[in-house]
């Protein structure tokens, strides 16, 4: 169990308590059941009669364990509904969160978790969570009961729990490594089907026939993950093994006894009838393993991406401030190289181009200078205050950008362009028509994700969104990531223009000659790698 | 494999009927010691009940491998025709849903299914292996008690077939609106354009709604479980009942009155799996009925009838050709392609110009008019026939997560290590083909991508090949570079290269301009 999900979240908190308490009044009944059936039995032997009182007695304790089983249902799915929706604000508190540094988690993760990626948190929080209190109350609550009536069997059941608890963790622990070595396979093994289906394109064009490897793959797959699986289904046998042994030994020894005139047969029978709900919990627990396996996947990855550092700078930057990058690296997480930015000089007016090869960080530079990715080596100062100490919120309040791909919220396009800005709807058709966009109708409702806008469109309506932030003022920086990329050249040719025309220092990125010309000088980032011939 | 399923039913029955076995032979046993007869007797029972503990514990372990083991074999067919079903749709995905969605749904589906066989049927065979032997066993001893455990049974197994997928239909965690993942999608600009806290905002009243509506079906939820115990009671009670009688004329033998009496919990813990078995069928359900209609849905393009063999011939010609998906986007137009020749495609943003790519491959009907390879019709050729002779490369080809080296023998599996090193070196790449490339390409730059597909296209060996705007993501000198390239690659083979770039066209023997549908279309030859 991981200890920020408890720290974090209240809902777990509560379910906790509440699965404690439900666990004890469910022990209360278990034992009432037992009793009294045991009772019955007792009576119908010796006296050849069933009395109705105890029979009454019985069947209300039947009778509360169902009223029990639905009522700890309804709190642990109530408590799983209350720690998605926790786990869900973070994750949209953290994403939105202007402070985060750090490189931003992938878009299709964060969709995952606000979807139907927390969804094992219900088998996590609402089912493995409770049963893991009641495996930690019910069956030494069982031995103190059975030691009242019985020491024997109490030592019996007392001894072979944890002896049953202890194998299981054996057998875990040794089959660990195992199981941890191939769950990397097993994991690239698993999303390769996801990969092919979703290059299905580039495949049928190559020609690519993908049944058979689909078949091989498969079959990998399927040796590998049966091999785990003998591994992990060895230590439910042995938890099956040895509760059912268990509870062959207490009924023989109950039985001999009894033989014996040393134990009554009502003693006996509650014994045998209350003693395997001492071993029911641990195999519960070990069938919900599976389900608690996901949902602390899920916990974790949520998690995970709640950890990210702050931002705690409070400097303002100066008016018009130059701009000074001195042998900047950045890491971008795990896997990824890191990036060497290296240095740039950017006075207060210059129409900076900034060129290199693909891959070279580019983008990174434009994402440090939002104060969105910290530093890993060397210092980047705006008008001589460096970065990780200036106020973020404030600055970027007097920079506009133009990422990549830039985002479209659903709505319609007018809208999209007033994001972040005021203006009037002339406004926002003069930004338009600046930005090469003249075609695009302001009024015209885009689809989420603007699925229905080409990349070129999204662009032009980031430009139009920059340029009404400009012009509305108090803007020192203006950035721009491939603003031309996609476009025409008459409308390649018209933005330049335009962005000339603000006399804001401007950072491009580009590879197009027409912008590159149009820059007041081109900072080549990273070596120029000859051609490969 | 349908004996290993048989197997593996029996064995779970076995296990499931092994534990009712353990609990009434105690509870004989014990019965029976009252009695006190000599220690000898008891033998049976002491080995019965030692017999049902260990059988038990064997049963389960191997019918849990024997029925994952299926499970999974049916899981490598169910992926194979699920992949052939995409690949009929590709790439447009099903009418109104984005491809993406439809692959990460399908992915899910596949493994969701499996539990149809693991979660559903194993637990129902042995329920009802348990019912039968219990229900016969007690029956032979009391008619009547039998018929009220039978009783238990029957409404037990009844409302949990039918009430608890409808109360687990409810509890299904309800989404959450699209402009919340959309906000976090969109972080990294609202965040800079400072309109974070409002999303911020609209998003915690969001979740706090979904969760009350998730709150409220709460109580649905648990119902099977506490069915179970309710009628096990009532059984309890109903055994009893006609125990009394039967008893007090002394028409059965004492020792059996446990047994009988015990009946019911037995069968209560037999059932109690139903209860979740029946809370998943709606989420198996839901994904079986997904995938048919994936499997079921028409191809985006037909198939042809009588496919005609592939001409040699690579003349590409479109007679009056109108491009579009589900509405028209261009005005028809017209085009010979010869072998060798170099052909630019060009026009405005957004107008067509990618259409043409697809509809070259047959990845796209035309909306109206002919498109012929060799002379002859598209639709009357096989689409993986005119495939290895048209080759597209489009703006947002797929990268595999493996190695450089493997993701270029897509192309050409034979291929040795030298051959990749030309291609990629003829699409400005040096790559280590030991390097991983990472989830969707993720450890390459946007133009590393782009250049590895434009080598594993290089690797096809296609007459055609159709570039759609390859100098995109490249820096000058690459850029022009790379156009040099392509362009040395005729005569060998066609090349039409799409782009809306003047200056690459420019190079291009003959330049055809698309036009979309609301502006005049002016097709020069």
């Amino acid at each position: 169990m991981d200890p920020r999900l408890l720290q974090r979240s209240r809902g777990v908190r509560s379910s906790l308590v509440a699965g404690v308490a439900l666990a004890l009044v469910g022990v209360l009944l278990l034992v009432g059941q037992a009793w009294w059936l045991a009772r019955l039995v007792d009576q119908a032997f010796a006296e050849q009669r069933l009395d109705p009182t105890v029979l009454l007695l019985a069947v209300t304790c039947v009778g509360g364990r169902a009223v029990l089983a639905w009522g700890s249902a309804v709190v642990a799915a109530r408590a799983a509904v209350t720690v998605r929706a926790e786990l869900r604000e973070a994750v949209v508190a953290e994403v939105l969160d202007p402070r985060r540094l750090g490189p931003r988690p992938s878009s299709a993760r964060v969709t995952t978790l606000l979807g139907a990626g927390l969804d094992p948190l219900d088998g996590y929080v609402g089912r493995f969570l409770p049963q893991l209190v009641v495996t930690a109350t019910v069956p030494p609550l069982v031995v103190v009961v059975l030691l009242l009536v019985d020491p024997l069997s109490a030592l019996i059941v007392g001894l072979t729990v944890p002896l049953v608890v202890g194998f299981l963790v054996l057998v875990g622990l040794a089959t660990q490594d195992r199981m941890s070595a191939r769950w990397g396979e097993l994991s690239r093994l698993g999303r390769h089907f996801s990969d092919l289906v979703g290059g299905v394109r580039t495949l049928l064009v190559l020609g690519s026939r993908q049944e058979r490897g689909l078949r091989v793959t498969g079959e990998r797959h399927r040796r590998a993950t049966m091999d785990a699986l003998r591994s992990a289904f060895l230590s439910s046998l042995v938890l099956e093994l040895f509760s059912t042994l268990s509870m062959a030994i207490v009924a023989v020894a109950t039985g001999l006894r009894i033989v014996d005139g040393g134990l009554s047969l009502q003693t006996g029978l509650f014994v045998l009838l209350l003693a395997p709900e001492a071993y029911l919990p641990v195999r519960r627990l070990g069938a919900q393993f599976h389900d608690s396996e996901a949902g602390v996947a899920a916990a974790r990855e949520a998690l995970d991406l709640l950890d990210a550092p702050r931002h705690h700078g409070d400097r303002g930057v100066p008016a018009s401030p130059a701009i000074v990058v001195d042998g900047v690296r950045v890491d971008r997480g795990v896997g990824a190289p890191e990036v060497v930015v290296g240095d740039a000089v950017v006075l207060p007016g210059e129409l900076v181009a900034v060129a290199g090869p693909s891959g070279v960080g580019k983008s990174t530079l434009l994402d440090t200078l939002l104060g969105f990715v910290p530093l890993s080596a060397g210092a980047l100062t705006l008008g001589g205050v460096p970065v990780d100490e200036v106020d973020v919120v404030a600055w970027r309040r007097r920079v506009a950008w133009v990422p990549q791909l830039p985002a479209v919220p659903a709505g319609t396009i007018g809208d999209a362009v007033l994001l972040g800005a005021g203006g009037s709807r002339d406004d926002v058709v003069q930004a338009l028509a600046d930005a090469g966009a003249e075609d695009l109708d302001p009024d015209r409702v885009v689809r989420e994700d603007a699925g229905d806008l080409s990349a070129g469109e999204r662009r032009r309506v980031a430009i139009a969104r920059a340029l009404l932030r400009v012009r509305a003022g108090g803007v020192d920086l203006l950035l721009l990531d491939e603003p031309t990329a996609g476009l025409d050249a008459a409308r390649e040719q018209r933005v330049i223009e335009t962005v000339r025309g603000l006399g804001v220092t401007t950072l491009v990125v580009a590879h197009h000659p027409a912008v590159l010309h149009a820059a007041d000088r081109v900072l080549e980032l990273g070596r120029v790698p000859e051609p490969v011939r | 494999m349908r004996a290993r399923l048989a197997l593996g039913a029996v064995l779970a029955a076995v296990a499931q009927v092994a534990a009712t076995g353990l609990l009434l032979t105690s509870a004989w046993l014990i019965v029976r010691a009252a009695q006190q007869p000599p220690v000898l007797y008891l033998m049976i029972a002491i080995v019965g009940v030692r017999f049902f503990g260990v059988g038990r514990a064997a049963a389960v372990y191997t019918e849990r491998l024997l029925t994952h083991d299926v499970a999974l074999e049916t899981a490598i067919r169910t992926r194979i025709e699920v992949y052939a079903a995409v690949a009929r749709l590709a790439p447009h995905g099903l009418a109104g849903r984005r491809h993406g969605e439809v692959v990460q749904q399908a992915v899910e589906d596949v493994d969701t299914v499996q539990d149809r066989l693991l979660r559903i049927r194993l637990p129902w065979w042995s329920a009802l292996s348990v019912v039968v032997v219990l229900t016969t066993v007690v029956g032979v001893v009391e008619p009547a008690a039998g018929a009220v455990v039978a009783a238990q049974a029957l409404v037990t197994v009844l409302v949990l077939r039918i009430a608890v997928p409808r109360w687990s239909g409810a509890s299904v965690a309800s989404p959450l609106a699209p402009d919340v993942t959309e906000a976090a999608r969109n972080a990294a600009e609202l965040v800079a354009l400072g309109a974070a806290d409002a999303a911020v905002a609209t998003a915690r009243s969001e979740i706090a709604r979904t969760a009350r509506v998730d709150r409220r079906r709460a109580h649905a939820g648990g119902g099977g479980s506490a069915v179970v115990l309710v009628l096990t009671a009532a059984s309890v009670a109903g055994t009893a009942a006609v125990l009394g009688p039967v008893l007090a004329a002394g028409t059965i033998a004492p020792l059996l009155v446990g047994v009988v009496l015990l009946a019911p919990l037995a069968l209560a813990e037999a059932l109690d799996p139903l209860a979740d078995a029946e809370r998943r069928r709606p989420v198996v359900a839901a994904a079986e009925r997904r995938l048919r209609d994936l499997v079921d849905a028409a191809p985006a393009v037909a198939p042809a009838v009588d496919p005609a063999p592939r001409p040699d011939d690579p003349t590409i010609e479109l007679d009056a050709v109108t491009l579009g998906w589900a509405t028209d986007l261009t005005t028809p137009m017209s085009l010979t392609v010869r072998p060798g020749e170099v052909v630019g495609i060009g026009g405005p943003s957004g107008s067509g110009k990618s259409t043409l790519a697809l509809t070259l491959a047959r990845m796209v009907a035309p909306r109206r008019g002919t498109v012929r390879l060799g002379g002859v019709d598209l639709t009357e050729l096989r689409a993986e026939d005119v495939r290895s002779v048209v080759g597209v490369l489009g703006q947002d080809e797929a990268v595999f997560d493996t190695t450089v080296r493997e993701n270029l023998r897509i192309a050409r599996p034979a291929a040795g290590d030298d051959e990749l090193v030309a291609a990629m070196a003829r699409a400005g790449l040096a790559l280590d083909l030991e390097r991983g490339v990472g989830e969707r390409g993720s450890h390459l730059s946007g133009g590393e991508r782009q250049r590895l597909a434009l080598a594993r296209l290089l690797l096809g060996g296609h007459r055609v090949l159709v570039l759609d705007e390859p100098t995109e993501h490249l820096d000058g000198p690459l850029a022009r570079a790379l156009v040099e390239d392509v362009l040395a690659l005729a005569p060998e083979h066609t090349v039409v290269l799409i782009s809306h770039d003047p200056a690459v066209l420019e190079r291009c023997g003959r330049q055809v301009v698309v036009e979309r549908l609301d502006a005049r279309s002016t097709v020069v030859a």
